[in-house]
């Protein structure tokens, strides 16, 4: 479980370096643009449409690697509350839920690069083509669906293993 | 089956799904993209789903939320946080409990260079609460003071919070933050006045003032240039309508990591711990954002905001009545969330009614950020009470329910105001024009 758990960990780190290269990419991008717009009064040149891009890589590329530093938000004011066995059974089924949910996010990117390959779309200015981002997309909601899927799994191997369960609950509020 | 019936049960499906442990995001994104199936057809649901989280997260506007947390993690490993606690405390020395007061004027500094609660919190407890304990401060006031500082990094501009819901909104970023500077100085100002009041009863739990000579007082500016230069930078440019707030936000993450690096803080490691910080918060604002903006989607369908509008009008309730059950959501809500899910949970339902009433959706949005700092330093959640016991251990988080207990009495005061003087938020966003 704990090898699984480091390839998870392992994957994750490589997406959250996409997502410390975009940031660091579009605050440069843009730093670079006010100042060639306020001394040379020229801007450059699809720096606009680059930065949509980017972003999206980035914001995609951070789901997953939130979810193995438990950043996103779950109210578990309630649940910490029930007994062992039940809460674990309930919060591995909201993960399988999240996880399923990730998946069809991940799917529905698919067709949308499906489509924007056959439309031919692509950004105004410097005529990127959006079917590769939108792969980018797709690829990051399934590697943030496999994490969600760990922490399920792990949700229900803590019911009969009992190390588990500090792993799984030690972000509860 | 009725879409209104449709969308209460959607309502229902997503309360029970987030109470249960669901990552919020990802309930809003699922009950959102269900109900749209439900009301239309599954294949709507996936067109929805192609387009809305592709959408949410390549809109150029949106490079605000990720540089402005860029900005404050970067500013926070610059040490400028120490050098607004001096200064707070050397120009507050003459008032009783000043640590205290000069904790709470630190905090208001730092949230003009930060945007969340929780970072102006911890930021300002690591350096202030040693320092009061040192003092032999009460732990109550130096923890209630601490608690109370933290609120103001989402009022005083730039805040996640707010940006979040301006885009929920469709208002102004810049005229949303210059609303929040008078109600900023004004939380800050009467929380000193709560800290001089609660010593004056109770001299026991704060030393004597010892006072300070002005050549102190201004020694201690000197570390303050940074700030000065962050804050210049990023909120003068935006005002004055040399920077868009676009540009202001990559202008400010640039300047913080250039100052982290002019007060040789910058190395691999603090600029991997400040993008790290930066990557998970973004991370979680923008599912919460994607999933809310699915969820919103949803609700539009069903037309239950636009029925309970009209309803609220037909019943020919007064906005006062409709503010107040709404204050009421936001402490009940308050005590089970964060301020973002808050906002992207009820702004889209909330929005309509107001906009009913004729209310301006600027001083709605600051009334409603005030009424969350409530959830912030109020039990059972309280944020940054437990980021204070986590500070330090040893004090009770009954202890610091205890500190903060009296700055909910001063939030509530706040609130009061800004509902009878709206002047106080909309002076500057009205000064602005356009």
């Amino acid at each position: 479980m704990m090898k699984i758990g480091d390839i998870v960990k392992k994957i994750t780190f490589l997406m959250s370096l996409v997502s410390y290269g975009g940031v660091v990419a579009i605050m440069l991008l843009n730093v670079l643009d006010v100042f060639m717009s306020k001394t040379l009064n020229r801007s450059i040149t699809g720096a606009y449409e680059i930065t949509e891009v980017l972003l999206l890589c980035t914001i995609m590329a951070s789901f997953a690697y939130g979810q193995t530093k438990k950043a996103h938000i779950n109210i578990t004011l309630f649940i910490k509350h029930l007994p062992g066995a039940i809460r674990l059974i309930i919060f591995g089924i909201m993960g399988f839920l999240s996880a399923g949910t990730a998946a069809v996010v991940g799917y529905a990117a698919i067709l949308q690069a499906q489509s924007a390959i056959t439309k031919g779309s692509a950004t105004g200015v410097l005529m990127i083509p959006m079917y590769p981002f939108y792969y980018v997309e797709a690829a990051a909601m399934f590697i943030f669906a496999i994490a969600l899927l760990y922490d399920t799994l792990l949700s229900f191997a803590a019911i009969f293993i009992k190390k588990y369960e500090k792993a799984v609950t030690s972000s509860w509020a | 089956m009725s879409a209104v019936t449709i969308g209460i049960i959607g309502i229902v499906a997503f309360l029970v799904l987030i109470f249960l442990g669901m990552n919020i995001g990802l309930a809003l994104l699922l009950a959102g993209a269900a109900g749209y199936a439900a009301v239309i057809n599954p294949a709507a649901a996936i067109g929805l789903l192609r387009k809305v989280p592709a959408t949410q997260a390549s809109t150029y506007t949106f490079i605000v939320i990720p540089l402005f947390i860029m900005m404050g993690n970067f500013a926070f490993h610059a040490g400028l946080s120490s050098a607004l606690y001096k200064a707070g405390d050397k120009w507050l020395s003459r008032l009783p409990g000043n640590h205290a007061c000069g904790t709470i004027a630190a905090s208001a500094g730092f949230g003009a260079i930060c945007g969340s609660c929780a970072a102006t919190c911890a930021t300002i407890g690591t350096i202030a609460l040693p320092e009061m304990r040192r003092y032999k401060y009460a732990d109550r006031l130096s923890t209630g003071s601490i608690a109370m500082g933290g609120t103001l990094g989402i009022l005083i501009p730039p805040s996640t919070p707010m940006i979040i819901y301006c885009i929920m909104a469709e208002t102004s970023i810049g005229k949303m933050f210059a609303a929040g500077i008078l109600p900023g100085i004004m939380m800050a100002a009467l929380s000193i006045i709560t800290i001089v009041i609660l010593v004056k009863i109770n001299p026991d739990i704060s030393p004597p003032p010892k006072k300070c000579s002005w050549k102190e007082r201004f020694g201690s500016l000197k570390g303050l240039i940074g700030v000065v230069v962050l804050f210049g930078a990023v909120l003068g440019g935006m005002f004055s309508g040399f920077f868009s707030v676009n540009q202001s936000a990559a202008v400010g993450a640039f300047l913080a990591v250039i100052l982290t690096a002019v007060y040789k803080n910058l190395t691999w490691k603090t600029f991997s711990t400040a993008l790290r910080d930066t990557v998970t918060t973004f991370s979680m604002t923008f599912l919460l954002l994607i999933g809310a903006s699915v969820f919103s989607n949803f609700l539009a369908i069903t037309k239950i905001p636009m029925i309970l509008a009209d309803t609220l009008q037909s019943m020919d309730a007064s906005f006062a009545v409709v503010l107040l059950l709404m204050t009421i959501v936001y402490i009940i809500l308050g005590m089970l969330m964060d301020e973002l899910p808050m906002i992207l949970l009820t702004v889209p339902i909330f929005l309509p009614i107001v906009a009913g009433y004729g209310i301006d959706f600027i001083w709605f949005g600051i009334y409603i950020i005030l009424v969350m700092e409530l959830g912030a330093i109020a039990p059972p959640v309280g944020l940054n009470c437990f980021i204070i016991q986590g500070i330090s251990k040893d004090i009770s988080l009954g202890t610091v329910y205890k500190g903060a207990l009296p700055f909910v009495a001063t939030i509530l005061f706040g609130v009061l105001l800004i509902y009878i003087f709206p002047q106080i938020v909309m002076f500057l966003p009205n000064m602005m024009g356009g």
